[in-house]
């Protein structure tokens, strides 16, 4: 049988094609069991031993030694700092101490990078810190021709290395690609559609004053409308009436509403909570000497700093921990953070392997 | 009974599994083309989004965030397999794209083709459309997933197309253009 060739890849053949790859419920529902057997065990078990364990006898020694030297070494570390600019004998011995010191307010590795490649002409698409699992990188995108990016790609590596060496970045690996330049392809039908719905909601809406934040339109399968409103604004009925007369406007009465209330409150505060998150793991991620994997947060019910470390749990490390914890404490106390924190109280929980906490 | 935390994401990661282990065993499938590892990476995703359960922002959507572990695994895993070795290398010299167990994955013979085509893509161009036509996320979750610029999504949407319509060309499966 023959085919329309345009016809035959539109979007209704594809998600025809997630709809028509089935698998099968008794091998899910095995599967599923499988998934909550193994949740089970995690939960019983103790945290297996990582075959990759960091935390080494010997960095435990060197834990021990900190934590004995760590409260006079924390009042030195003003002057460790600034004479480790003029004493390479006393830098040298500055680096070797681990996690004593502050944490500073700095910019992100990325966006150094980015203006310093900016700044000296290559083409950069961007650049962006990644995490997962223990893999940490720093990957830049170039744009242009494969000769172009054949051309830069040492230099652009060399740029990277040496601005992660000066930060003592030792945790990241970098990453260098080539990204096909971005071509503007024109809407179709569909998405010039959405498109128009999403105008014509947003122009409603304004025009009678309801208070509204997003409104999205999709046409996957179910169709919907998704807004999002302040929790002051209380005329949720009227809004879906108007969004309702928008839709069948435009002939998408089949399009289900789904309206969600937003605390803009809360979400101001979970915006700040993410930069300071932000803030206070750049240091903490670029530098193995923390074992810190990953930094997290949450607002709810109240602001809460997440830090994940590969370390096992026993006394040093809970030590380590509450070291740690004092550290992003006074950090969060300086004049720049301060006015980030807004006053919140908070908590910094710190975790172990097997998110045990550590503190 | 003490309802405890530990018990609370247990139901959530089962609800999760409920609503999305179909469409994440799909998206794993059609990149690593092994059903019985498909199956595996599932598990897999399910348990890294338990044991990371914490990190996630209930502000992102739980689906987004569970696509995101689950490239991240099938990338673990064809760097496990190959690690010397190009992926597309390795993509490429996979055969028997189309061949699925009945008692575990059941494909209707409408869509067999362009099952067999996309797995015949490049890895950049499969993924986009897997994620962008298949599944239906936006183009900023997209990137979120793929770990990869907005503007990167985009582009290789724009070839990824054209590709897809040059391989069931190739294939056979389509004869004739319509003007």
């Amino acid at each position: 049988m023959k085919k329309p060739f345009n016809s035959y890849i539109d979007d209704n053949s594809l998600e025809k094609l997630n709809e028509e790859l089935i698998w099968k419920p008794r091998r899910k529902q095995k599967h599923k069991q499988r998934l909550l057997e193994t949740i089970d065990q995690l939960e019983s078990s103790p945290p297996v031993k990582s075959k990759r364990n960091l935390f080494s006898i010997k960095q435990n020694r060197l834990v021990r030694n900190i934590v004995y030297c760590g409260i006079s070494l924390f009042l030195l570390s003003g002057a460790f700092i600034s004479s480790a600019f003029v004493s390479p004998a006393m830098a040298q011995v500055a680096a070797k101490i681990p996690y004593v010191g502050q944490l500073f307010k700095q910019k992100p590795v990325s966006d150094v990078l980015y203006q310093e490649l900016e700044k000296k002409g290559y083409k950069t698409a961007s650049v962006g810190q990644t995490y997962y699992g223990e893999k940490k990188e720093l990957v830049v995108s170039v744009e242009g021709s494969e000769k172009y990016f054949n051309k830069v790609r040492e230099d652009i590596t060399e740029i990277a290395t040496e601005i992660l060496s000066k930060r003592n970045y030792d945790a990241y690996t970098f990453k260098i690609e080539r990204m096909e330049p971005y071509v503007y392809t024109e809407p179709n039908a569909q998405e010039k559609k959405i498109e128009k719905i999403q105008t014509d909601i947003s122009t409603e809406l304004e025009k009678h004053h309801y208070d509204f934040l997003i409104a999205n339109v999709s046409f996957n399968s179910p169709p919907r409308v998704e807004l999002e409103i302040p929790n002051t604004e209380k005329r949720v009925e009227e809004i879906k009436a108007l969004i309702h007369a928008v839709l069948a406007e435009n002939k998408a009465e089949n399009a289900s509403i789904k309206i969600k209330k937003i605390n803009l409150k809360k979400r101001d505060q979970d915006n700040r909570w993410g930069n300071i998150v932000t803030d206070v793991g750049e240091d903490l991620l670029g530098k193995e000497k923390y074992h810190v994997k990953m930094v997290g947060y949450s607002v709810h019910p109240e602001p809460k700093v997440l830090i994940y470390t590969s370390l096992g749990i026993s006394e040093d490390n809970k030590k380590f921990a509450n070291e740690l914890k004092e550290i992003i404490a006074e950090f969060l106390e300086t004049k720049e953070m301060k006015s980030k924190v807004k006053g919140d109280s908070y908590k910094v929980v710190i975790y172990g392997k097997g998110n045990k906490k550590l503190n | 009974m003490v309802r405890t935390l530990e018990n609370t994401k247990k139901e959530e990661i089962e609800r999760w599994y409920d609503e999305h282990s179909d469409a994440l065993l799909k998206f794993i499938l059609m990149l690593v083309k092994d059903y019985q590892q498909a199956e595996d990476l599932t598990h897999e995703t399910f348990v890294k989004a338990y044991l990371s359960y914490d990190l996630f922002q209930q502000n992102a959507s739980e689906k987004t965030w569970l696509f995101r572990i689950a490239h991240n695994v099938t990338i673990d895993y064809f760097r496990k397999q190959k690690p010397t070795s190009l992926l597309k290398d390795f993509l490429l010299s996979k055969k028997d794209h189309a061949r699925l167990p009945q008692e575990m994955i059941e494909l209707k013979e409408t869509s067999l083709e362009l099952y067999q085509a996309l797995g015949k893509l490049k890895d950049s161009h499969r993924k986009v459309i897997l994620l962008r036509k298949v599944q239906g996320f936006s183009v900023k979750n997209t990137a979120t997933i793929l770990g990869w610029s907005e503007s990167k999504v985009k582009s290789a949407q724009f070839r990824a197309i054209p590709a897809l319509r040059k391989q069931l060309v190739k294939d056979g499966y389509v004869y004739e253009e319509t003007v």
